[in-house]
């Protein structure tokens, strides 16, 4: 019986063995590009005079449809930032301070570190051949503002004053679709870079312009700076605005997703680039990133 | 001499088409009502349903041929995982030109389920950037 003794212990070490192995196995497996999450947070629609908290605790329907709405996004396996909770704790952070409703929304814009908002709104309609509910979604990039999705679905008309359940049935048939399309955007952010906005500008006191030569480069900073932007763009987009002795405005410009190492690239990293590319010319800058817009001052 | 339409969706992440196909017998034209069904639900869309764009994005494939793993869709089996009921319908109305057996087939497909497993086998990105 004993000579079986170390074969057991053996086989024991081999059983509690096995499953660590399975669960590294199952590590390897994890697809290497998983994509980039952006964060996203589904608010209710509120008019400029209203508070966006208050008009999603006081409406039922809409807090069906914005639960409606973050199920979609639960049933694709992604997570969406809670409007609610994320209310409350900036209202504990700093919110409470102001006085002003519609300056929370911006705050909340700013302040939510939600990269895109999809803004839900419900609307009760009742007929003589019964009654409905319309729910529109709007997708856009909080820091560009730029538009991503835009569906409007309408429930079934019944006889009832269950317009939560209409509410519902409104989501349910336009949810694949609202994500499909966002998706679409997503892709194209993919394959043509993520948006951003770019304004260089000069500090009052400075001596130097946009057509001023600099040194050693015998061509003038604005030119400079449009070839410095055709190199370091993804995929060399960029569509400059304007430009003038003072100023140069680009509204658009594309970033790439991710780095070389596959590390998300902020636009803080492009204006840091920037910056340091104006160093290399002998000048001085600030700058200050808030989302997709980048602004920079030469001194 | 084959179409495949939008019928409804009753059910969160199903879609129900009614596809049709054509083949040297009744079985065969069953057979070929469901892999159209696909074909189309991957490659073109379904008009008139929520998932009107089609599941493949051609802008993240290979850069010839397509992706190893829709080879199955080639063929029924490959197909019927995804399937939660199929219904014959007994008197459909034969097109004009139709050649051999033809069938007429309501098909409700678990898209959420297919979609799952194209993410899984990386033939299509997951949701996000």
């Amino acid at each position: 019986m004993k000579a079986y003794q170390p074969f057991a212990i053996l086989a024991s070490l081999l059983v509690l063995w096995q499953p660590v192995r399975t669960d590294a196995q199952e590590m390897e497996e994890v697809p290497a590009s998983r994509p980039l999450q952006p964060s996203i947070m589904v608010v209710p629609f509120a008019r400029a005079d209203q508070d966006m908290r208050t008009v999603l605790e006081q409406d039922e329907v809409l807090r069906v449809a914005v639960t409606k709405v973050k199920e979609a996004f639960d049933r694709r396996g992604f997570s969406t930032v809670d409007f609610r909770a994320r209310v409350r704790q900036l209202q504990t952070d700093k919110a409470m301070e102001m006085e002003n409703q519609s300056s929370l929304k911006q705050e909340l814009i700013e302040l939510s570190g939600a990269d895109i908002w999809v803004e839900t709104e419900a609307n009760i309609a009742r007929s003589s051949s019964g009654n409905g509910v319309t729910v529109l979604l709007t997708a856009f990039d909080a820091h560009s503002g730029l538009s991503l999705a835009n569906k409007v679905g309408n429930s079934p008309r019944f006889y009832t004053e269950q317009f939560e359940k209409l509410a519902e049935k409104a989501v349910e048939g336009m949810a694949e679709d609202f994500l499909n399309t966002l998706q679409l955007k997503f892709d194209d952010m993919v394959l043509n870079g993520r948006p951003a906005a770019l304004n260089i500008t000069f500090a009052e006191q400075s001596d130097l312009d946009m057509d001023s030569f600099v040194a050693g480069q015998d061509r003038m900073l604005s030119e400079i700076l449009e070839e410095w932007l055709a190199e370091h763009c993804f995929k060399g987009y960029y569509h400059i605005q304007g430009v003038t002795a003072t100023k140069l405005l680009v509204d658009e410009l594309r970033l790439p997703r991710s780095d070389e190492q596959g590390r998300p690239y902020r636009p803080t990293r492009f204006a840091a680039e920037l910056r340091n590319f104006l160093r290399s010319l002998g000048l001085e800058s600030t700058r200050d990133v808030q989302g997709g817009r980048i602004f920079i001052t030469i001194q | 001499m084959t179409s495949v339409q939008f019928d409804r969706e009753d059910a969160a992440g199903t879609l129900t088409v009614m596809a049709s196909g054509t083949g040297r017998n009744g079985r065969q034209a069953v057979d070929a009502a469901c892999v159209n069904a696909f074909r189309a639900l991957l490659y073109d869309g379904i008009p008139g349903s929520q998932y009107h764009l089609p599941l493949i994005n051609r802008a993240f494939g290979p850069t010839s041929g397509r992706h190893p793993y829709l080879e199955r869709f080639d063929t029924p089996a490959g197909c019927k995982p995804f399937l939660t009921s199929s219904e014959r319908i007994r008197r459909a109305v034969r097109p004009p030109g139709a050649k051999g057996a033809y069938a007429l087939v309501r098909l409700r497909i678990h898209v959420a389920a297919l979609r799952r497993e194209l993410e899984h086998q990386q033939v299509i990105r997951s949701f996000g950037l």
